[in-house]
């Protein structure tokens, strides 16, 4: 039981880690786009290419210096604990450094650009650890130059004791060749975002490039998707396709800032895997013969409760069933009772009577 | 009593009537006007309630026409192995309103009639006000029928501001006493208050003489208890219906739209004049959950977060509680009858604010 827990408040964390970073990616664009001056916002996901012909994607693209230099912004809302995996997570940083062109339309190019990476605060310090370690390669020696910089956030109660809670930027190790910024990240407290952020615009986006944890796409889809499904009257189920699924949430959470270039911020696969995740809970069913369709029972987890809370806690019994199947017989022995013949009675029993 | 109104045959004497009844001092059940927000034409209710299962299995409808936007409405309900009937004239004549009048018992009003409606949401919605909002009507009331208006009953219910005062009571509260309004202001410094139901008489100016025994409810039901129909339906119902198409503009078109790939929300925000403790957002965290499709960010620590999706007609919303505001911020589709059945909602958790719209 205290197992499940464990899973149901780590599967819940990630989800909020997950929700706050969208809301933190819109406080960088509200500052880059109103408290910076001389900043072009280029936009969130714009295609960039390096010299190896590679498309990047970072989340936010800023051009400062009269368009003579670039700006990076990418987000993470969550970096692996497995050490290997940081590792490779830091060492693909490189490719944000390279030279880069189409920084507008046409391909424009910069005469130099720079990186901040901004991570969650849980993960700070195992970031830095791993900076530092790589940063002594000569590969990745860009980790300790200037031009790039690791960032953080909180959402915490301000120390003047009210009780507002604010929203922070604050910095955590590099620098960037932007004075205006470096300024403003380094005061102290670091950067405080306007409250709007934390009440009405952190709801201006939905998703982040980075792929959400699979709850977090399971509670889009309970409650934008198959929520105004449970209300349609003298239906018992249906069936659904998940290109119907993809072009309603084109929809719903539409490509901005970039209305030329459609950036989708939900992906197919995303879709895709979250309704194998309800399959296997067994929420819906697949339909023998049609690829890609689903059957959807009503209601569908019509819940009293929050729906990220009971998707984790079906998620959580599902991952220790399968620990627990994964342990077969070779765990624990099993006690066994040594059970006396029923016809056999023990020699004390004759005593007493 | 259901002979004699489903008997009226125009307008002209559904008035008659009404004065006639109202005016003459005898113990009767009130006259209620429900006030409804519905764009359906009312000659489709009876189809929109055969297609609802659920509705089909207990409700039987007759609508007659009796002449343009007047109808007479005969419905039986089933009720536990019993049969609760009863008839209700529909005032259709104004745009995107119903009026529904009806003077049978109570018993017939809530189990039949307003559950019927509820559950024709969001085809049919309810106009719901706070506190301020009855005080504006109360105002306008007062200043339709040139007397002045006294609060004589008042049902609120009430928690207390914080959650450990030891000595608050919570639950419902009922003043009785004149003059309630002046009692109200005391208990609003006190407790978090959301006004149910508020009584009031007009009285004229010059002779004190009553010119109206009434009631209004937050969920949009003008009762009249004692008083001229003709005056009760211009100077109560209508002046309603003006507070309520006002606060239906004010929710409408608040849906995110993105125009040249820029993303535009208007939002609204409930303000108070007191901060909240977690155990209060707690419990908005379960009691939004029950009625909301709800996945809730932060719980209130004291920033609440939570987005929530009418399972009625889809309609969604981002909800945050900062300090002593509450900002409800329409998502993706939003129509006005989800937005403002949302504020009701919040505020009968949280208790009656004041909402206005967020300068963006």
């Amino acid at each position: 039981m205290a197992n499940i827990r464990l899973y149901e408040d780590e599967c819940t964390k990630d989800y909020r880690k997950y929700a706050d970073t969208v809301a933190v990616s819109f406080a960088v664009y509200h500052i880059v786009t109103t408290q910076l001056k001389g900043l072009d916002f280029v936009g969130i996901e714009h295609k960039l290419i390096n010299t190896e012909g590679r498309e990047l994607t970072p989340d936010i693209v800023v051009l400062c210096e009269n368009e003579k230099k670039g700006l990076i912004f990418e987000l993470k809302w969550s970096l692996p604990s497995r050490e290997d995996l940081l590792e490779e997570k830091i060492k693909e940083l490189e490719k944000y450094l390279k030279p880069c062109s189409n920084w507008k339309p046409g391909g424009k190019v910069v005469d130099c650009h720079d990186l901040v990476l901004i991570c969650h605060i849980d993960d700070v310090q195992k970031t830095v650890d791993m900076i530092k370690k790589l940063s002594d390669v000569k590969e990745y020696s860009f980790l300790k130059e200037e031009g790039f910089a690791l960032w953080s956030w909180t959402i915490t109660p301000p120390k003047t004791g009210e009780r507002k809670e604010e929203l922070r930027l604050f910095w955590v190790y590099g620098k960037t060749r932007n004075e205006q910024i470096e300024r403003l990240i380094q005061t102290p407290g670091g950067i405080l975002i306007p409250e709007a952020v934390l009440t009405y615009l952190r709801f201006s986006l939905t998703f982040v490039k980075e792929k959400p944890p699979i709850q977090y796409t399971m509670t889009v889809l309970v409650q934008y998707i198959l929520a105004p499904f449970q209300q349609v009257p003298e239906k018992k189920s249906y069936e659904i396709e998940v290109d119907w699924i993809y072009e309603q949430m084109k929809k719903l959470f539409p490509s901005w800032h970039e209305s030329d270039v459609p950036t989708i911020q939900v992906k197919r696969g995303w879709i895709r895997e979250a309704l194998e995740k309800f399959w296997e809970l067994k929420l819906v069913e697949k339909i023998v013969g049609k690829p890609d369709t689903w059957f959807i029972p009503i209601p569908t987890l019509k819940t009293r409760k929050p729906i990220q809370e009971v998707i984790c806690r079906k998620l959580s019994k599902q991952r220790l069933k399968e620990l627990k199947k994964r342990k077969g017989r070779i765990g624990k022995p099993k006690l066994i009772r040594h059970k006396v013949p029923r016809k056999e009675k023990p020699l004390t029993e004759y005593f007493q009577a | 009593m259901e002979t004699a109104t489903s008997s009226i045959e125009s307008r002209l004497g559904m008035q008659l009537f009404f004065d006639k009844l109202y005016t003459t001092r005898k113990k009767r059940p009130p006259l209620k006007a429900i006030i409804l927000l519905s764009d359906l034409e009312i000659e489709d209710l009876g189809e929109v309630v055969r297609q609802r299962e659920r509705l089909q299995r207990v409700y039987n409808v007759n609508l007659r026409k009796i002449e343009d936007g007047l109808y007479g409405l005969q419905l039986k309900k089933l009720v536990w192995k019993d049969i609760a009937k009863g008839y209700a004239l529909l005032d259709t004549s104004h745009e995107g309103v119903w009026i529904a009048f009806c003077n049978e018992e109570s018993y017939f009003v809530n189990r039949a009639l307003l559950r019927l409606f509820n559950a024709l949401y969001p085809s049919v919605s309810r106009l719901y006000l706070n506190y301020s909002q009855i005080s504006a009507l109360l105002t306008a009331i007062k200043n339709a029928y040139h007397g002045k208006t006294t609060l004589t009953f008042i049902t609120v219910k009430r928690e207390p501001k914080k959650i450990e005062s030891a000595f608050a009571e919570k639950g419902t509260l009922q003043l009785w006493e004149e003059n309630a309004e002046e009692e109200l202001l005391r208990q609003s410094k006190d407790y978090r208050i959301a006004v149910d139901r508020a009584d009031f008489k007009v009285r004229d100016s010059e002779t004190n003489k009553i010119l109206l025994r009434a009631h209004i409810s937050r969920r949009g039901v003008c009762k009249l208890v004692f008083g001229n129909f003709t005056a009760f339906y211009e100077n109560v119902v209508m002046r309603a219906i003006d507070l309520g198409m006002h606060w239906k503009r004010f929710y409408s078109h608040r849906e995110r739209i993105i125009t040249d790939g820029k993303i535009k929300l208007r939002p609204f925000s409930i303000s108070y004049n007191f901060d909240f403790d977690k155990e209060q957002l707690q419990r908005l965290t379960e009691k939004i959950s029950k009625s909301y499709a709800s996945s809730v960010i932060h719980s209130g620590n004291p920033y609440f977060v939570a987005n929530l999706s009418d399972y009625g007609d889809g309609s969604s919303f981002g909800v945050t509680v900062l300090g002593k505001t509450v900002t409800i911020t329409p998502i993706i589709r939003a129509t006005p009858q989800s937005a403002w059945r949302l504020t009701n909602r919040i505020q009968e958790i949280l208790g009656d604010g004041e909402i206005h719209s967020v300068p963006v």
